[in-house]
């Protein structure tokens, strides 16, 4: 009767020591592959990005903006591209096919007659539904832009240090003191050699290169992750374009950030685009790598464009784009098109993704 | 340089072209001066007229006249008035630091809510509050400021009696003055605010759609930022150009409020110099207030100079 007990006492005993080394090799087994796993995680991720697998940073699907007034123009229709982690996308096309509106609809700074639909993701939040203040906290740190004209995008009234101190300002609440030591450095960066005396310009004073130089200065201050720069080449002679080229070229590698680029010169894109997008009167009709865009333009429009070009013969697309509040029916390309086929002027072509590349037109199903 | 010698050389004309206007207008007149100067209620024989001729150096030429007068001035010396029994440039210097005292607070109180009102409108034009002060300042510069005064007077001063009717003070006090001009420098204050509210409240309308703003709002800034930090300050240059412009007319303002409000500054003054023809008087005034008109010009162009760089000029040659 008594050794009973004690067996019993003896059992629990081993019992529990069990039961806490068990518990405890669990715990360590645990540990151990928690760490193997994130360590997994860690090693895929770094691979990813040596294979230039970056993630996506921008992400705009179905985009459609139309302008409300005395009728509704739809200005956009169905513009989707992504932009990766420094990556430079180029919108091309004609004056007035939508580029800017796009540009202006990503920073949501339209103006308040615009609507707008489809959604624009920056990196995984949706832009089209943030509140105007939330918005305000990304505009100039996230996503900043740069104006086709530069010398009316500054203000007139203000020295040029006070304008370029702003950014620095409003989303560091740094001191003035040292962001204006910072927009010197800057300054310095962009070229200008008495960049303390120009802090005190106004741009009146300057010429639109140097107010294009301010102006880039003054949107790349604070790094941003995308970078819009809209026909930063319009209106500057040959020798300022190469400038603004190596300028964008060495941001590019300093600060690892993404790039739109609206042009419509051909030869401005091709230099410095990794993938271009061709617009047709408020359309994408063809996104492909710049090199194979280049090569072997697919849509008849893109052809047309490259044909054009003086060092593959001057020839003209025959015709006008249409003006967007009276589009085609069918495709908007087909009363221009060498390759119009019937179904072109009835029916409106998708956009097909084959491979690489996207096209929106029937000739490549 | 050649900027400011050819802006000193307009504004020195259109001093002597004053002057000589000044100089021109009485001697237009019918009647004799002597008569004039006299007054009709008094009888005066033809010799002590022809003395005082003399004495006044009205028989000698023009060109005479012309240049005694013009030594005259340099002098300080605008004449004598024969009403006051006194020389006119201390009448008048005495007159007018009250009238710049309520004139001048009025226009600063007057601007500063106007162009802050005008441009919170201006900035959102569709809230309703805009909506409101837009109706509100509308109708204000719609009424003459003496209606306005005479409304302010019956209601606040006879049916209410919150504050006195008439006078600058009732002992020389700060607090009894300020209980005084309480009355008219709201008056003045909303007549001068009214026409900067509606030219700020264009304005801002006018220079939010520039694209420096929109660049403002790219760069982050939010809402009412973008007002203060970049378009009020363009926004503000046509009402400099108002406030010169409007000088005259402020103070045409001013006189009617003084007089109904029996203020004793340049209005009243005026106003008793007309109705006993007070001729040394009227003409002294006028030049007084011809050249402060000026003034404010010339201050005007000056602030252009240092609010808008455009002004200043100056283009520099790329040196990068």
């Amino acid at each position: 009767m008594k050794i009973l007990p004690r067996n019993t006492l003896l059992e629990r005993n081993t019992l529990l020591e069990r039961n806490t080394l068990l518990e405890r090799n669990t715990l360590l087994e645990r540990n151990t592959l928690l760490e193997r796993n994130t360590l997994l995680e860690r090693n895929t991720l770094l691979e990813r990005n040596t294979l230039l697998e970056r993630n996506t940073l921008l992400e705009v699907r179905d985009l459609e903006v139309s302008f409300q007034g005395m009728e509704t123009v739809t200005v956009l229709s169905g513009i989707s591209f992504s932009i990766k982690e420094s990556e430079t996308l180029a919108l091309v096309g004609e004056t007035g096919c939508g580029k800017s509106v796009v540009a202006h609809a990503i920073m949501n700074l339209l103006p308040p007659e615009s609507r707008v639909k489809g959604n624009i993701e920056f990196r995984g939040k949706s832009l089209s539904e943030m509140n105007e203040k939330e918005m305000a906290k990304i505009r100039g740190r996230e996503i900043a832009i740069i104006f086709q004209n530069p010398s009316l995008a500054l203000n007139p009234v203000y020295s040029i240090g006070h304008q370029l101190v702003e950014p620095l300002c409003v989303h560091q609440k740094e001191k003035k003191k040292t962001a204006l030591y910072r927009v010197a450095l800057a300054l310095k960066r962009m070229g200008f050699v008495n960049f303390s005396e120009c802090m005190n310009y106004y741009p009146s004073w300057c010429s639109g290169g140097m107010n294009q130089r301010f102006l880039i200065a003054a949107s790349t201050i604070l790094n941003p992750a995308l970078l819009i720069a809209d026909e930063p080449s319009k209106g500057l002679d040959k020798k300022c374009i190469t400038e603004l080229e190596a300028e964008l070229k060495n941001l590019k590698m300093e600060s690892k950030s993404a790039l739109l680029l609206i042009s419509h010169d051909l030869d401005f894109v091709r230099r410095l685009a990794d993938r271009i997008a061709v617009m047709y009167a408020g359309e994408i009709v063809e996104l492909a790598n710049s090199s194979s865009l280049f090569e072997n333009p697919l849509h008849p429009y893109t052809r047309g464009l490259l044909n054009s070009l003086p060092e593959k013969g001057f020839i003209p697309i025959p015709g006008f784009s249409p003006p967007l509040n009276s589009l085609p029916s069918g495709c908007r390309f087909h009363p221009r098109c060498p390759l119009r086929e019937k179904r072109c002027i009835r029916v409106h072509p998708e956009i097909k993704e084959t491979g690489e590349k996207a096209v929106r037109c029937f000739l490549y199903p | 340089m050649s900027e400011i010698a050819r802006k000193v050389t307009r504004y020195f004309t259109s001093l002597v072209l004053i002057i000589i206007i000044n100089f021109i207008l009485p001697r237009l007149m019918p009647g004799d001066p002597v008569k004039n100067l006299i007054g009709e209620d008094a009888y005066v024989s033809e010799e002590v007229m022809e003395e005082l001729r003399a004495e006044l150096g009205l028989n000698l030429p023009f060109s005479e006249q012309f240049i005694s007068y013009t030594s005259n001035l340099l002098h300080f010396d605008l004449g004598y008035s024969y009403h006051l029994h006194a020389p006119v440039a201390e009448i008048l210097l005495n007159k007018m630091s009250w009238t710049l005292i309520f004139v001048g607070v009025s226009v600063v109180i007057g601007t500063l809510l106007g162009c802050f009102l005008g441009a919170l409108a201006g900035w959102k034009p569709e809230r309703k509050a805009s909506h409101f002060t837009s109706f509100t300042f509308v109708v204000l510069s719609c009424i003459p400021p003496y209606f306005l005064a005479l409304l302010t007077l019956y209601i606040f001063s006879f049916k209410l009696g919150l504050f006195p009717s008439k006078g600058f003070y009732d002992t020389p006090e700060i607090g009894s003055v300020l209980h005084h001009l309480f009355l008219p420098v709201c008056v003045m204050s909303v007549f001068s605010a009214s026409r900067n509210f509606l030219v700020m409240r264009g304005s801002v309308i006018q220079e939010k759609e520039q694209l420096y703003a929109l660049y403002a709002r790219a760069k982050g800034l939010y809402n009412t930022d973008i007002l203060f930090r970049h378009i009020i300050k363009n926004a503000s240059l046509p009402i400099i150009t108002l406030l010169a412009l409007d000088f005259g007319f402020l103070f045409s303002g001013a006189l009617f409020i003084e007089i109904i409000f029996s203020l004793n500054g340049m209005g009243v003054m005026i106003y008793n110099a007309i109705m006993g023809k007070d001729y040394p008087l009227l003409q002294g005034a006028f030049l007084v207030i011809a050249f402060t008109a000026l003034l404010a010009n010339m201050f005007a162009d000056l602030l252009y100079i240092l609010i808008d760089p455009r002004v200043r000029g100056g283009s520099m040659d790329e040196s990068v």
